[in-house]
C-alpha cells in the first residue's frame, strides 16, 4: 500500500514537472481546441470529447528582404476554412479542425490528435501589407508569404557609398 | 533579435509518456523510440474487423513516410525536411522539428500484414489495419458424450 502511494507521488510529480517544463518552454505553440457540440454525428462527438483540449501548432516565421514567410502545421484541415488577419504586426490564423473521417462502431485505444476551434497568433517581425499577401495549403502546412510594406522597406534600404 | 530553439514536440513526448505509464492496457511502452527526433499524435481506433490509424504527420511526402508490421508490432517511421533553402539568419521563431520520426505500437489483436493499406490527405496519414481473420471468433469446443 504505501509502495503504491509512493509511486503515484512520484508518477504525479513527473506529470507536473513535465507540464511545467511543456508550459515555460512550448507555450507558444501550444494552442487551446474549443470542443464545439455542433458535431452532431453520433460517435464523432464522443471522439471530439475525448480528444485532447490543448494541441501543438508549430510555426516557423522566416524573414527575407522584402517578405516574412510563415509557416504553421495544421494537419487535416481543408484550405478555404482557414481564417487570416493581419493587424499590425500580428498574425492570427484559426479555424476549426474537424473529423473528417467517417464513423464507424469502435473504440478508440489512443486519441492524441486534437480536434475543435483554435486560434493562434504570432507577432511579425516587420509590418506587412496584407493587401498582397498569399497563403497556401500541402501537406498540412499553411504557408503565408507575406511581403512587407512600402514603408517599412523604404525604412531598410541601406544607405552606401557615393 | 536572439532565435531560440524551443522543441516543444519532445517535451509534449516526455509528458505523453509520463500517461501512458499511468494509463496501462494498450501497449505503447515502446511506441517512441530514443534516437527519433520528433513523434507524430495519433488516433488508434478498434472496430470490429479493423484497426485505423491517424497519425498527424504534416510536412512530409508520401514516398517519406515508412510504415512496417513485424511480429505484432507496427511501426511508422520517416523523416521531414524543410520545403525550403532559406537563409539561416532570418528565422525569427523556429518551433517545427525535422528530421526522422517514429512511433511504435504493438497491437492487440493479430493483423494481416498483407492487407494493410495507407493513404496520406493534408498531412494526416490513416492507416487501415485489417484483424487477421481467423480470430475473429472465439473457439468453440464441444465436448462428445463418451
Amino acid at each position: 500500500m504505501t509502495s503504491l502511494r509512493q509511486n503515484i507521488d512520484r508518477a504525479w510529480a513527473q506529470v507536473q514537472a513535465g507540464w511545467n517544463n511543456l508550459v515555460s518552454n512550448a507555450s507558444n505553440a501550444l494552442t487551446r481546441f474549443i470542443h464545439k457540440d455542433e458535431e452532431n454525428r453520433s460517435g464523432i462527438r464522443e471522439l471530439v470529447r475525448s480528444t485532447p483540449e490543448w494541441g501543438l501548432l508549430s510555426a516557423e516565421v522566416h524573414e527575407s528582404g522584402d517578405t516574412v514567410t510563415v509557416r504553421l502545421e495544421v494537419p487535416g484541415m481543408e484550405a478555404d476554412k482557414f481564417d487570416i488577419e493581419v493587424d499590425e504586426r500580428i498574425l492570427t490564423v484559426s479555424g476549426h479542425k474537424r473529423v473528417s473521417h467517417e464513423h464507424r462502431e469502435g473504440r478508440y485505444h489512443i486519441t492524441e490528435c486534437a480536434y475543435g476551434e483554435f486560434e493562434r497568433r504570432l507577432p511579425l517581425p516587420a509590418e506587412v501589407d496584407s493587401k498582397h499577401a498569399s497563403a497556401s495549403y500541402k501537406r498540412g502546412i499553411l504557408t503565408l508569404t507575406l511581403p512587407k510594406s512600402e514603408r517599412e522597406k523604404v525604412r531598410r534600404i541601406p544607405v552606401g557609398n557615393a | 533579435m536572439a532565435l531560440i530553439r524551443t522543441n516543444p514536440w519532445s517535451l509534449l513526448d516526455e509528458f505523453n509518456r509520463e500517461f501512458s505509464r499511468m494509463r496501462p492496457g494498450f501497449a505503447d511502452d515502446e511506441s517512441r523510440v530514443v534516437g527519433s527526433n520528433w513523434a507524430p499524435a495519433v488516433d488508434i481506433k478498434e472496430e470490429q474487423d479493423r484497426f485505423v490509424i491517424h497519425a498527424d504527420i504534416p510536412g512530409v511526402s508520401p514516398e517519406d513516410i515508412d510504415i512496417s508490421m513485424e511480429k505484432g508490432v507496427l511501426t511508422i517511421k520517416g523523416e521531414r525536411k524543410h520545403e525550403a533553402e532559406e537563409n539561416k539568419e532570418g528565422f525569427h521563431r523556429i518551433e517545427r522539428s525535422f528530421g526522422t520520426f517514429m512511433r511504435r505500437f504493438s497491437l492487440p489483436e493479430n493483423v494481416d500484414a498483407d492487407k494493410i493499406s495507407a493513404s496520406s490527405k493534408d498531412g494526416v496519414v490513416e492507416l487501415v489495419l485489417p484483424k487477421a481473420a481467423h480470430d475473429n471468433q472465439p473457439k468453440k469446443i464441444s465436448v462428445n458424450n463418451g
